[in-house]
């Protein structure tokens, strides 16, 4: 079942246009200038119950305005959306009860307040009964390990409880959907790798289908079944992540080491990356060249040192993102 | 409706009191800022005390009469800032797109917004308008007036600020400007409309509804009517209802923050 | 003093590339301009002096000592205690210049500009709304002046002296209302001549004498005798906050360093 259905969304913004120096700024004031941008361009997908999908492009991708049309932000300029059955546009206080969003760090929390009585706040605001609040909230504190710090005032916890915390809060409301705008953004890496525990146990023991957007390769490679890649406000794909990785996994890179120097020509199937005589550095199309024939053209008595490695996913996404580009 | 209603009341309510408790925590800047307030506006009594030295009769306004209109406006003031001082700040959410967070919540964003900050030293301004009042008048029929006036002024002047703000909705660059509106009612709350030209009376019962907050109810203790009393709740309750719409209205124009750098 | 000039510079810059905030400024003078008028037109309705001001030299009292109240700039009264309270002031300690004489320089630096502006504005105003001011007194300007920029400095020094009141306490920004109420009631909206005797003599010994009373009077209605004691009580002043002014920083400053910033 399709729990967010987006049918050929269109958002175009108006941006002020300015010259430089000052006789810029005060033609600005009296003759702005516009120019058009469409931040997000006929875009469509489907997303399933339970899915965890990565929602990710380079900046100014439309990545944001499409998280902020999905919960009733912003207003679309044309186009369809169904979230569990709702219109964001029309019943965004509705869907407001059924979905939660993290939206970078943006502090939803008081400060001068312990995560418990914010927690117990946001139950008054979704209009949980107190006996539900609490209940939940034992839930939680077992369910994510918050018990060291539930008492203590937010102001004093260190970024990563607070984010825990955040990403706790937004779940008081038990939403089906959770979208996560870089959830992970600025934290160290031992408390990453916490937040993912985090979402990913959410998504196992609570079905919440969960909505990421996210620049840290890992995030998305550790968590996401699926990855949906945004550029210039259109979609450039939608596939799974085996996929993603299958289609990149047919290239190979291969180092090597040399004791002699070789000269090696481009054949098909074979880039050289780099060459410094000893020294080579090769991409090799599998699906074109076996690794055995590679290591035929080299003479094997002379290797010193081999590391025949995948494209890092991070690679193949900015490959991506520059093939369209162009 | 009604329990839903019940249920936003709830929600500002717990909203006031935390922002109440994280103000308090430092007790000694607390005090201060509300003693200091009272004490801050008593200078101006002490200016009327000379005006009315100069020239004892001020367009049909005595002393109590202009400290009456002092008291309204204090308290008014005061009631804005205590609970809704983030109506100051709706404009520059929209400007710099900071909305979003209210607009994923449940409840009311603009209830949202108004109760995202208290002003503590507001509290020194309500207490010193009650004040005024009881120097002033002594009569229990008075104070009950009193308070009637002050809520429906508080309505209005609530709602001529949600309006100012959300002007920005429209108009990005009017963010700068709707502080003129928001210090000119407060300069022309503090003095009797008597001494201005017919220009500025009608100023104030148009564009900046001074009139209708604080010389109104003046001109109700002066000669009580019921017909000016319904005036005064309709105007509210009208300007109210105006302020909710606009602000709804504008919302659908909100650009989140895309508006200054196109999406991040 | 390329340092000095080099903090006019950008305070300079800083202040256009706020414009708006300019025009705005432009305005709420405009607009308290005009409530003054209209509400000592009222009062003056068909006396001819008051407090020995004729109506003339009480508009123009008003325009000079709004124009000196909205020319003060905000940083001698915000910024110590942002960084006081911040505790960055610790930070701009360790630089080569006295942490007074960087607000101070900000504080003139940005006040000239701001007067700058305002000074042609507030002619065009009074020249509109009152007419010429009858009584000026062109040959004496030079002691108007001087009275004027003493009276600057000094309200300059003693907001510096409030804020740095924030070592000591939580919150000084409500010190800062209070001073500024003494300047706007005994200082703008009426001047001293106007209270009865008794305040008149305590009056005399506050800021609001020094400040926006005194240098306004001698532009308003100039004589020497008045100008012998407006600049003496300046001059006597300037010493005395100064003085305090590094006392109680040398004060706030070791409690710093007890307290670790």
């Amino acid at each position: 079942m399709a729990v967010i259905e987006v049918k050929h969304l269109n958002k175009k913004f108006r941006v002020k246009e300015k010259e430089k120096g000052l006789k810029g700024s005060i033609k600005a004031i009296f003759k702005p200038k516009y120019k058009t941008k469409k931040a997000v361009n006929n875009i469509s997908f489907e997303v399933e119950k339970g899915e965890v999908i990565a929602f990710i492009g380079p900046n100014g991708a439309g990545k944001s305005t499409t998280i902020k049309m999905l919960t009733g932000i912003l207003y679309p300029d044309s186009g369809k959306i169904n979230i569990l059955g709702y219109d964001p546009t029309k019943d965004r206080k509705k869907l407001s009860y059924e979905i939660s969003s993290v939206i970078g760090q943006k502090e939803q929390l008081w400060l001068h307040l312990t995560p418990y009585d914010n927690f117990k706040f946001i139950g008054t605001m979704y209009d949980i009964p107190n006996s539900v609040i609490e209940k939940k909230i034992k839930e939680y504190i077992d369910v994510f390990d918050l018990k060291d710090f539930i008492n203590t005032p937010v102001r004093g916890l260190s970024l990563g409880q607070r984010i825990r915390c955040e990403i706790v809060a937004a779940l008081i409301n038990d939403p089906k959907i959770l979208f996560l705008d870089e959830p992970t953004i600025g934290l160290d890496p031992v408390v990453k790798e916490n937040i993912r525990t985090l979402i990913k146990r959410l998504n196992k023991e609570f079905k919440t289908t969960i909505f990421l957007t996210s620049h840290d390769i890992s995030d998305i490679e550790k968590l996401c079944k699926r990855v949906i890649v945004v550029n210039d406000g259109t979609i450039v794909m939608d596939t799974t992540m085996d996929e993603l990785k299958y289609h990149f996994m047919n290239k190979k890179i291969i180092e090597v080491k040399m004791s002699e120097e070789v000269n090696l020509d481009d054949v098909d199937g074979i880039t050289i990356l780099k060459d410094k005589g000893y020294n080579l550095k090769l991409e090799v199309d599998t699906t074109k060249k076996n690794i055995k024939d590679v290591l035929n053209l080299l003479n094997q008595d002379n290797i010193i040192d081999i590391n025949i490695s995948n494209i890092p996913l991070e690679d193949i996404i900015s490959s991506i993102y520059k093939k369209e580009k162009k | 409706m009604l329990t839903e209603v019940r249920s936003n009341l709830r929600y500002i309510l717990l909203s006031i009191k935390y922002n109440v408790q994280r103000e308090m925590l430092n007790r000694a800047s607390f005090l201060m800022n509300v003693l200091l307030m009272m004490l801050n506006n008593c200078s101006i009594v002490v200016q009327w005390l000379v005006f009315f030295s100069l020239k004892p009769d001020f367009g049909g306004y005595t002393f109590e009469d202009q400290m009456l209109a002092v008291a309204l406006c204090t308290v008014t003031y005061g009631m804005v800032y205590l609970f809704f001082a983030g109506v100051d700040n709706i404009a520059k959410y929209i400007e710099q797109g900071a909305l979003d967070k209210y607009l994923t919540k449940p409840k009311s964003p603009l209830i949202g917004v108004l109760t995202s900050k208290t002003q503590i030293s507001a509290l020194g301004d309500l207490l010193f308008g009650i004040i005024i009042f009881f120097i002033y008048y002594h009569n229990p029929v008075q104070f009950l007036l009193f308070l009637i006036c002050s809520f429906f002024s508080f309505l209005i002047m609530l709602s001529f600020f949600i309006i100012v703000n959300s002007i920005t909705f429209w108009f990005i660059r009017f963010s700068d400007t709707k502080q003129t509106f928001t210090d000119s009612y407060i300069s022309f709350s503090l003095y009797p409309y008597t001494v201005f030209g017919n220009f500025v009376t009608i100023l104030m019962h148009t564009i900046i509804p001074v009139g209708f907050a604080i010389y109104l109810p003046v001109t109700l203790f002066q000669d009580f009517s019921i017909t000016k009393l319904l005036i005064l709740i309709g105007f509210a309750v009208f300007n109210m209802i105006l302020a909710v719409f606009l602000f709804n209205r504008g919302l659908k124009r909100y650009t989140s923050s895309s508006m200054a750098v196109v999406n991040v | 003093m390329r340092k000095y000039l080099y903090i006019f510079k950008y305070t300079f810059i800083n202040e256009l590339s706020y414009f708006s905030k300019v025009v705005f400024r432009v305005i709420s003078y405009f607009l308290h301009i005009f409530v003054f008028y209209c509400v000592w037109d009222y009062v003056y309705d068909g006396t001819n002096k008051i407090g020995g001001f004729t109506i003339n030299q009480m508009m123009w009292y008003l325009i000079i000592a709004e124009l000196f109240m909205m020319g003060v700039s905000r940083v001698a009264r915000e910024r110590p205690i942002e960084e006081i309270k911040s505790g960055s002031i610790a930070y701009i300690m360790t630089k080569p210049y006295s942490y007074i004489g960087y607000i101070f320089t900000t504080y003139l630096a940005e006040g000239l500009i701001r007067l700058m502006i305002m000074i042609p504005i507030s002619i065009i105003f009074g020249f509109i709304f009152v007419g010429p001011l009858e009584t000026f007194q062109i040959k004496y300007s030079l002691i108007m002046i001087i009275s004027f920029i003493l009276a600057y400095s000094i309200n300059g020094l003693i907001q510096i002296l409030i804020s740095l009141f924030a070592f000591f306490m939580e919150d000084a920004g409500p010190l800062h209302w209070l001073y500024n109420k003494l300047l706007l009631i005994f200082g703008v909206f009426f001047p001293i001549d106007m209270m009865p005797g008794v305040l008149q003599s305590i009056l005399k010994y506050t800021p609001a004498y020094v400040i926006t009373y005194g240098p306004t009077k001698l532009i308003v209605n100039f004589n020497l005798v008045d100008a012998t004691y407006i600049l003496m009580a300046q001059v006597i002043y300037l010493a005395i906050v100064l003085v305090l002014v590094n006392l109680v920083y040398r004060r706030g400053v070791k409690k710093l360093n007890v307290n670790g910033g």
